[in-house]
């Protein structure tokens, strides 16, 4: 039965589970959960799931409270499901859109100052959740216990995972994807043309790199040795490092944001124009700009998924309506506002959007998903990391 | 030394019967009152010292203690202190590319700016004060526009002109027109210091155009009656005069360019060309607080050590009185056969700075797809549409509600700081230049500049903390109205005060001291004395504030809680929502709703900063 149950949503596990152990062996949503929460014992102790947890008290006990409840999140899609919930459960709740490392500065200094005002937050850069909010007490991880079955991800609670893909320019190339494997882009044909964000700008790209270095390199290597037909040498840690070096050597285009980016791939007319890594929910904003966009199927992985996780500021006052908010958050009808830009719930059970523009559904499990084990070692090594790219970059 | 021979000097001092200690303070209050410059000036002090200087010293020791999540590679406990910050910022294998390139290339683009901002304001500045130039008026308003405008405008304009196919996507205009810009004139150093110079050059238009303008020219007749040639008048009259208005203004310029983030990001990502600014947000936004810190610090040092060559420059070309109780004459020198030149000149100046960027970010706002030159791309419908495809904001900037809530609380909550901080500013400045000469005087001076030279991103963080909690007789205001207020004026205090103490510097004493014969007390003097002659640089001095206050955007991100809609933040949501054209449309409305304020400003004061300069 729940071996069914991974087949259906098998696209989604795929996304939301490392994929790697997927790979190997398919175990019960439950185990990678606790495995999950052995691994990272040390950033927040132990996951607690109420047993005698019943929806309708803790409805009752949100709307009693009669507080107003704010919730940040890194997307505008906030305000919508704020509203949706407001009309739903009569709790008065404000959406605010801020940028994940504002949202953390934010909440520590409240939380310091017992004068909390952000409630629930939804937080891209898990690493600084698990380095930062829970060792200061600052935020707190709560599962939806009559959920918790089909959330893989619980420490910290991963709300949705966000694709980014690589592309390229239809319109120039009709038939194919000019590369099919990552190496290409490390190679003189691509010098100079391969457009990415800022990895020392944007976490979610530095996190990229981290976990490639922890979770990519065989993949890499195997890449490498098909691609080449010999093994890969390198004086770098592992694989992973050296096509990171070669990829900064080959002075990628590096933008401010994503919409020149996306621009420098999709205009029509251009001769030469780049591959690129773009986040999947920038196809929906682009229906109306006629670029020419498609996912291109590269070699080892067509792009990876980082997760955002949702936690309850830890001094808050409506503990139980931000409860409610973290259980609606779960939910098919509360995250669809996300959904339907191309993210995918961390709730194995809501299907992903029914009108995808971008096609990242069928190449699921070709990402390199985060997981939430690596987020401290991620945190950690980020400035490492940095560094790194910038003495491969400025060569 | 004995008990006997210290009292015995006060014992002479003093009258035998010794009036009582009653009588005594009586007395010195009763001076106070008539001239209460110097309780302003400890009010002054202690309410700076709260708002200012706290605040980067939290900063300061944010760079001294271990944050959390580094402790593994400071090696110590979170909160500890550690050097491990400085090391790697300045002393680590990483600080070339981290901190000593950057910090090169920052003083490069300072000085260039400043030349450029020179320039480009001192000639206008003069054109527009001391000439009789076709259309001064209306270009004194026009020319203040590029300030206006956020900085990354004059970025955008610049790549949709010169960008070639190193960033790719829809042809730059040269390379449409068939010349491809090499990548030094389309990316890095070259751009960043135009675009700003262009951006910053109105400072130094307002700044010593003020100053020019109340220049009596009988100074300049009389070295004139004595032979002295135009060259020699202009050096030893004209500069020194203007120089304490010439040196704000570059000090205005040179801290700001250090501080600023956008236009050196996108100009400098292409060819990898980084600033200060840029690594200081690069560590920010990656959670990396100490280096932050320790960069965010190092700015403000900078930017001290030239407020430090600024002091003692206004301190060795003493202040010269400019406003006495004599008459004065302002008179324009004839332009004759210049007179065409110099209005192209000024015409020119007006296109390249204002037409240009602002036609850019229009034709932005009423193309469906970008650079796509088809008559049926082109439409209004981003401006008054009202069914727009675009989820959550289907109508057309000018149609929708939001917009004009946005508008409405950025107008209200920036224009009271900005009036708050007027008057601030010309306390700080009549303190100043009353007590000039003494401790209180240049603290206060430097003080109310300090908030200049802070990031803004760091300011607001430091804001949180100390308004979190009611600290003695200060209230929490956290998540009020009144410090999102309290936090803009002290961001734009140093405008105000530059402007107060540029101007109270010309001020003499003689009017006041007039008016204090007549009989009229402080109060008196101040409003009827000193405010109607300062109307020009009290204009200045809500005008500054309220520019650069409508643009501001990372104080309002960190101390709005109430989710209060601004029009920086709707238009920030518009772009995260992708709509591009919204979001520059409301961009427009910004620059806009400044430059009618500045407009009415000026029409209510009866001067004006820009007209002001006409006298």
């Amino acid at each position: 039965m729940r071996r069914a149950r991974i087949r259906i949503t098998g696209v989604v596990m795929a996304a939301t589970l490392s994929g790697a152990t997927l790979a190997a062996c398919a175990p019960s949503s439950e185990d990678e959960g606790s495995e999950a929460t052995g691994q990272t014992s040390a950033a927040s102790p132990t996951v607690e799931i109420d047993q005698n947890f019943d929806l309708d008290e803790l409805v009752e006990a949100a709307q009693a409270e009669g507080k107003k409840l704010t919730v940040y999140d890194s997307t505008g899609a906030v305000e919508d499901i704020a509203a949706n919930f407001e009309k739903k459960y009569g709790i008065e709740t404000e959406g605010i859109k801020s940028d994940a490392p504002d949202t953390v500065e934010k909440m520590i200094r409240e939380a310091q100052a017992d004068n909390v005002t952000v409630d629930v937050a939804v937080i891209s850069d898990i690493a600084s959740i698990v380095n930062e909010l829970f060792p200061q007490e600052v935020a707190t991880n709560w599962i939806p216990p009559d959920l918790a079955d089909t959330i893989p991800q619980k420490n910290p609670l991963v709300a949705v995972v966000s694709p980014s893909v690589f592309v390229y320019n239809n319109e120039t190339y009709p038939d194919e994807c000019p590369i099919s494997n990552i190496w290409e882009l490390t190679e003189d044909e691509w010098q100079g043309n391969f457009a990415m964000g800022d990895p020392l700008n944007e976490p979610d790209l530095t996190d990229w790199f981290s976990e490639l270095t922890i979770r990519g390199a065989d993949d890499l290597e195997g890449a490498y040795a098909s691609q080449y037909d010999e093994t890969l040498e390198t004086s770098e840690e592992n694989a992973a490092w050296e096509w990171i070096k070669r990829l900064g050597e080959n002075q990628p285009k590096i933008f401010a944001d994503e919409e020149t980016l996306v621009a420098s791939v999709g205009v029509r007319g251009q001769d030469d124009p780049p591959i690129g890594l773009m986040s999947v929910a920038k196809f929906r904003d682009l229906e109306d700009k006629d670029y020419a966009l498609e996912i291109c199927e590269v070699s080892p992985w067509v792009g990876y998924a980082y997760p955002k996780s949702i936690v309850m500021a830890t001094g808050t006052e409506a503990p139980n309506s931000a409860k409610l908010w973290i259980h609606y958050m779960m939910t098919a009808e509360g995250i669809e506002p996300q959904v339907s830009d191309g993210k995918i719930s961390g709730n194995s059970d809501v299907p992903l959007a029914a009108d995808d523009p971008s096609g990242v559904s069928e190449y699921l499990e070709d990402l390199l998903v985060f997981g939430t084990d690596t987020a401290q070692a991620n945190g950690q090594i980020r400035p490492d990391m940095q560094d790194f790219w910038r003495l491969s970059y400025s060569g | 030394m004995s008990v006997e021979a210290r009292e015995r000097p006060n014992a002479t001092q003093e009258p035998p019967d010794r009036p009582s200690r009653v009588a005594r303070l009586r007395y010195r209050l009763n001076v106070a009152r008539h001239d209460p410059t110097l309780a302003i000036g400890i009010v002054l002090t202690a309410v700076l010292a709260y708002l200012v200087v706290v605040p980067i010293i939290t900063l300061v020791i944010d760079g001294l203690q271990v944050q959390y999540g580094d402790q593994q590679r400071a090696q110590k406990d979170p909160g500890e202190w550690t050097t491990y910050y400085l090391w790697r910022v300045f002393r680590s294998p990483i600080s070339e590319l981290l901190f000593w390139e950057p910090l090169v290339n920052t003083l490069v683009v300072v000085v260039g700016t400043t030349v450029i901002a020179l320039l480009l304001g001192g000639s206008m500045a003069w054109l527009l004060a001391r000439t009789d130039m076709f259309g001064r008026k209306w270009f004194a308003t026009a020319l203040v526009v590029p300030y206006i405008l956020p900085s990354w405008t004059f970025a955008l304009a610049w790549l949709t002109i010169f960008k070639n196919r190193r960033v790719g996507g829809q042809l730059g205009l040269m390379e449409a027109l068939g010349a491809t810009p090499p990548d030094w004139l389309a990316y890095g150093r070259v751009p960043i210091i135009i675009t700003l110079g262009m951006h910053y050059f109105p400072f130094v238009l307002l700044l010593v155009g003020n100053a020019l303008r109340r220049l009596d020219s009988q100074l300049e007749d009389s070295a004139r009656i004595l032979g002295a040639p135009r060259r020699t008048i202009n050096r030893k009259i004209v500069l020194p005069l203007v120089r304490p208005a010439l040196t704000s203004a570059i000090l205005l310029v040179t801290a700001k360019v250090i501080g600023t983030f956008g236009t050196p990001y996108i100009l400098g990502l292409p060819v990898d060309y980084n600033v200060l600014a840029t690594s200081l947000y690069q560590s920010i936004n990656s959670r990396q607080t100490g280096v932050g810190a320790v960069l965010a610090a190092t700015i403000v040092v900078i930017g001290v050590s030239i407020l430090l060559i600024d002091a003692r420059l206004v301190r060795e070309y003493r202040r010269f009185v400019t406003i006495g109780g004599k008459g004065a004459m302002g008179r324009v020198n004839r332009l004759g056969r210049w007179r065409l030149p110099a209005f192209l000149a000024a015409a020119g100046v007006f296109t390249l700075c204002v037409v240009v960027p602002l036609g850019t970010l229009f034709l932005s706002t009423i193309m469906v797809v970008p650079g796509r030159f088809e008559l049926s791309n082109f439409t209004l419908d981003f401006w008054i549409g009202d069914d727009l495809d675009s989820v959550g904001f289907p109508q057309g900037i000018l149609v929708s509600e939001e917009l004009y809530t946005a508008a409405w609380n950025s107008v209200r909550i920036v224009g009271l700081a900005s009036i708050i901080c007027a008057v601030l500013g010309l306390l700080v400045g009549y303190v100043v230049v009353r007590l000039a000469g003494t401790r209180l005087s240049s603290f206060l001076r430097q003080a109310a500049f300090l908030p200049y030279l802070v990031p803004g991103i760091a300011f607001a963080a430091a804001y949180l903390s100390l308004f979190a909690v009611p600290r003695g007789p200060i209230p929490a205001l956290y998540g009020t109205f009144t410090i999102l207020v309290l936090a803009m004026v002290v961001n734009q205090l140093p405008f105000s005060s530059r402007a107060g103490i540029s101007a109270m510097m010309q001020l003499g004493r003689e009017p006041e001291e007039a008016a204090q014969v007549c009989g009229a007390g402080w109060w008196r003097r101040t409003t009827r004395v000193v405010m109607p002659i300062q109307k020009g640089s009290l204009a200045v001095g809500v005008v500054m504030p309220f520019i650069s206050g409508i643009k501001e955007l990372s104080v309002v991100i960190m101390l709005a809680t109430s989710g209060t809609q601004l029009l920086t933040t709707l238009s920030v949501d518009l772009v995260e929502y992708g709509y591009t054209q919204l979001a520059n449309a409301v961009v427009l409305v910004i620059a806009f709703v400044s430059f009618t304020m500045t407009y009415i400003a000026q029409r209510l004061t009866g001067t004006s900063l820009a007209a002001g300069l006409q006298g």
